[in-house]
């Protein structure tokens, strides 16, 4: 390797561990791994009971604290030196750990609450005997990993107090560390499965006859889909999203199957939150930046008018900007025969500047918001795509656009829009340069 | 404004190596030593398993170790002795389990006569332990075995 090819290389890794991004994102793990612990510290999780889904306060133990004082010592390598609390202890410590999620969600003084609460969960975890569930141990480094992070820069009271002020940018390196977290999770729960009982559907038969699968929907599942079909898929489902996280073209649909997946196995068995886990994690695998996708809207146009209201509470990860197609700003940022395109429709500019136009819109808005993630996702693949793109077109022969341009604007939501746009200008041009067989650019 | 510390660039990307390094070899040790716990192998096998503690005294002659469950409350019965039982984290696991509670065993409850404490585990893997089925045997002493057994 030469020397320009490892600094090449050197700076890509640098870029890769270490540039900095908007905290959007740790702020939302904040929240929605907050909720999923409370979840855990109340006992409120399993779809396979959803009949008697209720939470407990002040709290459910989360560790088996009755398990712990026969005098078998079962220490870790290395952790003997932590001392055993006694069993009235280890109760105070989880109801700390309750008052310390509530605060970390509605983020108050996150910079001490997050460490702590990451410190006290993680010393119960240590030196509770029998700690190796998963989904402890998940949540542990998970906590761990976001106490190191400014979780609290946004959608928090820590921001309210702080007013307006910019928090500025952070390190990647913890969304970093958490991607990895989950990939590698996929890669060794698929190693571990193919080749095993899974394929043939001898562990789905063990599990059932354990009582293990269970809930309203086991029955009718292991009747109709069959031991060796749930436990085949589950297989191929997980090497699919351990391959399709790390490719941009395929997260959309590894996200969408892990959805599934989980909902699946949470409907089916009891796993404690790992499912609700996992699901929040997701959010390590979005753009770091709010607000970064613009939905362009015909403001002109009545109906177009109500989008915005209508999806904003459905934007529970922040992902949109709703800004008017007659903002001069908007106009002056998009092509013309796009802007043109946008008169009585949806627009969609990406974070990186790619437009997206008539159904492909909509589908992309609805695959943002949690609540429509999965009809977003499966309007993309036939034959409901063609269906969708018919439906569409109806709806927009019977709207009418407004006049060629208006005077009303509407703010937009979040500057974040303004870098997307201008991508989008910037990427017009770019396209144009290369097919301008003079080589210059596209004013 | 200048970039990171010589010392500021060693640690992240110690951060780095350390946690991918940590949670790869977790997996890898979960794959080798069939122990599921931290390695992320989610209920990839069944283990169906029976463990017999024996005293062994100064001629190798054993018996059983009476009262195995009494001493194991809640969820650690799970190694309570003569009692089928079945897991989700690997015969691996068992064997770690058991070489801990032998050792308990060892320490607290010895006779005076006994030179060791081994367990007999019957295990199948993926498959239901039957008194006449096909299944695997392992023999764990504390201290360890110098015997063929």
């Amino acid at each position: 390797m030469t020397d320009v090819q490892v600094a090449n290389a050197w700076e890509r890794w640098n870029r890769f561990w270490f540039s900095q991004v908007p905290t959007h994102s740790f702020a939302l793990l904040r929240i929605f791994f907050g909720l999923v612990t409370l979840m855990s510290v109340t006992g409120l999780w399993g779809l396979f009971r959803v009949g008697d889904l209720r939470m407990r306060f002040p709290r459910d133990p989360v560790f088996a604290i009755g398990g712990l004082h026969d005098g078998v010592a079962m220490p870790y390598p290395g952790l003997s030196w932590l001392p055993v609390p006694a069993p009235g202890v280890y109760s105070v410590l989880e109801t700390l750990v309750l008052f310390l999620v509530v605060l970390m969600i509605v983020g108050l003084a996150t910079r001490v609450v997050v460490p702590a609460l990451a410190l006290t969960f993680t010393y119960l975890f240590l030196t509770t005997q029998w700690n190796f569930h998963h989904h402890t141990f998940l949540m542990a480094i998970v906590l761990v990993v976001l106490a190191t992070t400014r979780c609290g820069d946004h959608y928090s009271i820590d921001a309210v107090l702080r007013g307006r002020r910019d928090p500025g940018p952070s390190s990647v390196l913890p969304l970093r560390l958490l991607q990895v977290l989950v990939v590698q999770l996929y890669v060794f729960t698929y190693l571990s499965k193919v080749g095993s009982g899974w394929l043939t559907g001898d562990v789905i038969v063990m599990l059932a006859n354990e009582g293990r699968i269970r809930g309203a929907l086991a029955p009718l599942v292991l009747d109709t889909v069959g031991p060796q079909a749930m436990g085949v898929a589950t297989v191929v489902a997980e090497g699919f999203i351990a391959i399709g996280l790390l490719h941009p073209r395929m997260r959309q649909a590894a996200l969408f199957v892990g959805v599934l997946l989980h909902l699946g196995i949470d409907a089916l068995m009891d796993v404690g939150t790992f499912s609700y886990q996992m699901l929040a994690l997701y959010i390590v695998f979005i753009h770091p930046v709010a607000g970064a996708s613009v939905a362009v809207y015909d403001g002109a146009c009545r109906s177009c008018r109500r989008w915005p209201d209508r999806f904003a509470p459905l934007d529970l990860l922040r992902r949109l900007s709703w800004v008017d197609l007659h903002d001069p700003a908007v106009r002056a940022a998009l092509p013309e025969h796009v802007w043109r395109e946008g008169r009585g429709d949806l627009l969609v500019v990406r974070p990186d500047g790619r437009v997206e136009t008539g159904p492909d819109a909509w589908r992309y808005v609805l695959s943002r918001s949690p609540f429509t993630f999965l009809l977003g996702t499966v309007l993309y693949v036939p034959p409901l795509r063609w269906l969708a793109d018919w439906l569409w077109s109806v709806l927009r022969s019977r709207r009418e656009p407004g006049p060629p341009d208006s005077d009303e604007t509407v703010e937009p939501s979040a500057p974040a829009w303004e870098a997307s746009l201008a991508r989008a200008g910037g990427r017009e041009r770019l396209l144009a340069s290369e097919v301008d067989p003079a080589g210059g650019t596209t004013p | 404004m200048g970039g990171p510390s010589y010392a500021g660039v060693v640690a992240r990307n110690a951060v780095v190596v350390l946690f991918v390094a940590s949670l790869v070899a977790l997996g890898v040790r979960s794959q080798l030593t069939e122990d599921t716990r931290f390695g992320w192998a989610m209920f990839s096998h069944q283990t169906d398993f029976i463990v017999r503690y024996e005293w062994v005294d100064a001629s190798g002659e054993p018996r059983t170790v009476d009262g195995t469950a009494d001493d194991l409350p809640g969820r650690q019965s799970i190694i309570s002795g003569d009692a089928y039982h079945s897991t989700r984290y690997g015969v691996g696991a068992v064997r770690r389990w058991v070489t801990t509670y032998l050792d308990h065993l060892y320490h607290e409850r010895r006779p005076p006569d006994a030179v060791s404490v081994r367990a007999r585990i019957a295990y199948r893997i993926d498959g239901r332990l039957t008194a006449d089925g096909d299944h695997e045997l392992e023999v764990l002493s504390v201290p360890p075995a110098t015997w063929d057994d």
